[in-house]
């Protein structure tokens, strides 16, 4: 609801105060719910479905909330509030506030997590500039389909049992209480549009919609959904109590719903794609445009046929609400539904960024190999999260905590420890790189550099788990996680089966082309050595164009050529190992990397010094696994032969960003597809596909009023092209657009 | 043996079905004036200067020793007269802008197959493979026969791109080796396509017969310039031509374009076709319906 600074403040000493009294985690956690989550509960808006939206306060429990996490604390807000009524209020009040930021400024556990990381390295957490850390649990995906089958009532059952077999326990009790939570809500819900249904002046349609929500809510409080609007208001009721913000496989978990639905004449796709749309409304509203994923399409569903169904309906709305969420993502499989896949193609040529298309031909065997899994598990279990990274839903973590940023960890080698952008100092010990004869002497320079960083961010990642599983026992995840029922464990006190997480990599291609640009030009050819190479970067090639030249003509990653592509494929395998043998000293069950990016690969590039792959300071970074910008000159084929080159198994998660002119998808409709389809069944991973001319990028920075809805997809998220930074504007003008030939 | 090949362009989608590999050989009997590939009249390698990149900087100047290439002082201008070249590859190893490039290259037909090879998966399910266009495909002869030859025993669908200006026996020949013939109809009148392209028709309507004779499917490729060929007589002639020849799969419009202009003037020539406007989208449609 709306509440003033005063209101605000004494919610958060309320909630402090529970916390305080509470010394058992499990029902600390319960009883902070029970205050937070009424406390937060926005109230139903005027053309709401599917209802329920939460602010934050200035203290909370979020997975991943405004950067933070766990028992999170926001001391600037808290500040602000405090300033703005300190005449209203007296001096023990003040006091009170004053006693509260002392106790959660150590308290949060985000500072628990630094205070831990700096007891063993002495120094903050990875304050290097080409790698970092935060706290959080992003990306969670638990198992909706058991909430959905089974219903608040049905998972009080499901406790009930454990708690017979393994004993009772706080844990059990605290599942109780954050159902109850839930149930609350929906009675909020419930009342409210009860209220509501009072107002004289509703519109007859209102009045039947209002009719509806308000029987959703009641019947969903104390049963299990019978219905797909019951289904779909049953799962966002538990996403705003619980802050979840992926959806997993949505078409899986509610294919059955919507086909009785169908069977029954409850429901028609008009109506289905009405419902859905409000969904869509309440995500957008939420505004997490690096997570908001749901998945259609795939094997191991269980009723491939209900769900291929619901499936074109979420590609429909998709493509009629054409916002930057949710990112919908098709699992392409040889032999699915030749209309998903058709009308996917027809959602990109009509402007639409939605689905992005993922192989489970080429990700299934890989998960199997990185996660040591059956083809089984595998195939009914992995869905990308937030920006691509893989994780198995219902089953464990994988959140990306940690980063490299690859181009700028060169620059380092190349400048004896130092990071040539900001002139500080990065690694020690690093040698002057006329010391460094071979080609195999820089890259293992380059190579032992960067065991420091995997090895604490590895711990770092460690630590995140650790003491947020220390903290509590993330009840709502819980409930839904397989096996934490089973053990009678919180998710991250030893409940699920894969604890992972994940690191993210920038500039990869930019790397890789940098140093296969080295070898062809300084080690191979002998065109200039390696000090005057250095020299030309740190005077960002100005009176070195030739060399630039020379430089920009070696081979480049995304060509189809094979010394560029197997020095590419080498950096990612590399940087992959150094994470999996930095993940080995930890209790994560595995460390991987991501080549994902968001809008970092042109940030970043902002801030990193000329490159050796020709490169100026101050451009664009490569995005994802997509080549460097111009790098790509060969035609598609050869582009997306490069990207099938990599072992898929080395990493989880890559992106590949793919524009078509305008004309080309709808001349050449067919060839596209068989184009991908060849690509998806050939080891190729993953696609972001657009059809948007350069021509509208262009116009819309010189009118942006005219062009408010142009969704552009950035890597591992989309935007509106208009509230992009100009950097990013910029780099997204420079990609290739793949023309007729 | 070895031949000259100036482009290898992957992915091509409108050479023929499917996704495609067209291989560029250097060579042509005509000199068509809308041309947009001058660069592969003739059948040497040759030098070509990029206008747009070239800085004026003079080191192609400096290393030259035919007096090739002369930088206007006052206007910072790039004249440059092949003539005198030798092809020795100083200048544009010389040129820190990367505005000169040698065009043409000598592969050998296993080079080239190379290439071709690595897009092998994408052709089998789109009914793609290979097209070899130029210049004039069949200049190069033996040099086709071998790399047709050897993508006949990889089998890969091949297609070749003709002006039609060839003789029986070549053509007869070819028939054994590829699987589609893009064949060009430039004009209805045999004066009028002597004046734009250096040769008559009638050869083209051997060629036709030829091929009908032979069974062999063609597509023909219609080049539609405003001014040039855009008129009644020529399209009913095309559309004749399709009624007369069973072998005959489609007709395709190729629009005019002046992407080429530009390639002209880069290899040291005048382009005649300066005033000729490009056609816009409904025009090129009303063309296509014409001759459906």
């Amino acid at each position: 609801m709306f509440y003033n600074e005063k209101q605000d403040l004494d919610y958060a000493l309320a909630f402090t105060r529970t916390y305080q009294s509470e010394p058992d985690k499990a029902l600390r956690e319960a009883k902070c719910l029970a205050l937070q989550v009424p406390y937060v509960l926005e109230p139903i808006g005027e053309e709401d479905l599917i209802v329920g939206y939460m602010k934050h306060g200035f203290v909370g429990f979020s997975p991943q909330y405004g950067g933070s996490y766990t028992y999170y604390y926001w001391d600037d807000r808290v500040k602000d509030a405090l300033d703005k009524i300190r005449d209203t209020v007296d001096d023990a009040y003040i006091a009170q506030v004053e006693q509260m930021r002392a106790f959660w400024k150590k308290e949060n556990t985000e500072a628990k997590v630094r205070e831990r990381f700096y007891e063993k390295y002495h120094k903050q957490i990875a304050v290097g500039r080409y790698y970092y850390a935060v706290c959080r649990v992003a990306g969670m995906n638990v198992d909706l389909k058991l909430l959905v089958t089974e219903g608040l009532p049905g998972l009080h059952k499901r406790i009930q049992t454990f708690r017979e077999q393994n004993g009772d326990s706080t844990f059990y009790d605290a599942l109780e209480m954050s159902l109850d939570v839930i149930a609350d809500a929906c009675a909020m819900y419930r009342d409210s549009a009860e209220q509501m249904l009072c107002d004289p002046s509703l519109s007859e349609r209102r009045l039947y919609e209002l009719t509806q929500i308000r029987n959703n809510f009641a019947w969903i409080k104390d049963n299990a959904p019978r219905t797909f609007k019951e289904a779909l208001q049953l799962i966002w009721i538990y996403a705003v109590c619980s802050d979840l913000m992926n959806f997993g496989r949505l078409d899986e978990t509610l294919g059955s719903f919507y086909a009785n639905d169908v069977k029954e004449n409850r429901i028609n796709d008009e109506e289905a794609i009405r419902w859905l749309s409000s969904f869509y409304k309440a995500i957008i509203r939420v505004s997490k445009v690096h997570d908001s994923r749901i998945i259609i399409g795939g094997k191991g569903r269980t009723n491939p046929e209900e769900a291929d169904k619901l499936a074109l309906l979420f590609i429909e709305t998709s493509k009629r609400v054409m916002d930057v969420v949710p990112q919908l993502t098709l699992r392409y499989y040889t032999g699915m539904n030749e209309e998903l896949m058709n009308k996917t193609l027809e959602n990109i040529a009509a402007g639409a960024v939605y689905p992005i298309i993922y192989s489970d031909e080429t990700v299934i065997p890989s998960v199997m190999k990185s996660y040591g899994i059956s083809e089984e598990e595998a195939a009914a279990h992995w869905v990308p999260l937030g920006c691509g990274e893989y994780i198995m839903e219902g089953c464990g973590a994988a959140t990306p905590n940690t980063g490299v940023t690859l181009a700028q960890a060169l620059d380092v080698v190349l400048h004896k420890g130092y990071d040539s952008f900001t002139n500080t100092l990065q690694a020690e010990n690093m040698k002057d790189v006329s010391e460094y004869e071979t080609f195999e002497d820089l890259f293992s320079a380059y190579s032992e550099m960067m065991r420091v960083p995997c090895e604490e961010m590895a711990y770092h990642e460690q630590l995140n788990y650790q003491v947020a599983g220390e903290e509590s026992e993330y009840l709502m995840v819980s409930l839904l996680t397989h096996d934490c029922l089973e053990k009678g464990k919180g998710i991250f006190s030893g409940g699920c089966r894969y604890l992972c997480a994940t690191s993210e990599i920038f500039g990869l291609i930019t790397c890789a082309d940098s140093l296969t640009a080295i070898k062809h030009c300084v080690y191979d050819k002998k065109m200039f050595t390696l000090t005057e190479l250095v020299q030309m970067l740190d005077a960002n090639f100005v009176g070195y164009e030739k060399e630039r030249q020379a430089l920009l003509d070696a081979p480049k990653y995304g060509n189809d050529d094979d010394e560029a592509d197997e020095i590419a494929v080498r950096v990612l395998n590399n940087i992959s190992d150094l994470h999996a043998e930095g993940g080995k000293q930890t209790t994560l069950y595995r460390y991987h990397i991501v080549s994902v990016n968001n809008s970092g690969s042109a940030e970043r590039g902002k801030v990193t010094s000329a490159t050796p792959c020709g490169r100026k300071a101050g451009e664009p970074l490569s995005n994802g696994n997509s080549p460097s910008i111009g790098g790509d000159k060969n035609g598609l084929t050869a582009t997306l032969n490069s990207m099938r080159k990599f072992d898929a198994s080395k990493h989880v998660g890559v992106v590949h960003n793919i524009r078509f002119n305008k004309d080309l998808l709808k001349n050449q409709f067919d060839k596209i597809k068989m184009l991908l389809e060849i690509f998806f069944e050939n080891n190729g991973v993953q696609t972001n596909l657009s059809s948007i001319g350069k021509d509208d990028l262009e116009q819309a920075m010189i009118h942006p009023e005219k062009y408010q809805n142009l969704i552009v997809r950035i890597g591992g998220f989309s935007a509106r092209f208009v509230e992009l930074s100009p950097i990013v504007q910029h780099e997204l003008l420079l990609r290739t657009t793949v023309e007729e030939c | 043996m070895h031949g000259t090949v100036f482009n290898i362009q992957r992915f091509s989608l409108h050479d023929g079905p499917g996704i495609r590999t067209t291989v560029f050989l250097k060579g042509c009997n005509l000199s068509c004036a809308w041309c947009h590939n001058p660069e592969s009249f003739s059948c040497e390698p040759q030098l070509e200067v990029d206008t747009v990149k070239c800085t004026s900087c003079g080191a192609c100047e400096a290393v030259c020793k035919q007096g090739v290439h002369q930088i206007d002082k006052e206007t910072g201008e790039h004249h440059f007269s092949f003539d005198q070249c030798v092809q020795c590859g100083a200048c544009a190893a010389a040129c820190p802008a990367g505005a000169i490039q040698t065009i043409g290259q000598s592969m050998t037909a296993e080079e080239v197959m190379e290439v071709v090879r690595k897009d092998l998966p994408y052709y089998g399910r789109s009914g793609g493979g290979i097209t070899v266009s130029g210049g004039e495909a069949t200049m190069q002869f033996d040099f086709l026969c071998e790399l047709l030859t050897l993508c006949k025993q990889e089998n890969i669908h091949t297609c070749i791109e003709t002006n039609g200006v060839v003789s029986k026996e070549r053509l007869t020949a070819l028939c054994e080796l590829v699987d589609l013939f893009l064949l060009d109809f430039k004009h209805y009148d045999s004066d009028q396509h002597k004046y734009y392209t250096g040769a008559p028709n009638e050869p083209v309507y051997e060629s036709l017969a030829l091929l009908a004779q032979m069974n062999k499917p063609v597509l023909l490729r219609c080049p539609i310039i405003p001014g040039v060929n855009d008129c009644d007589a020529h399209f009913e002639t095309i559309r004749q031509i399709k009624r007369t020849y069973p072998n005959i799969i489609g007709a395709e419009v190729m629009p005019y374009h002046d992407i080429g202009a530009v390639k002209w003037k880069n290899i040291g020539k005048s382009y005649l076709m300066r005033d000729v406007t490009v056609p816009t989208k409904e025009q090129t449609a009303a063309w296509r319906a014409e001759i459906e």
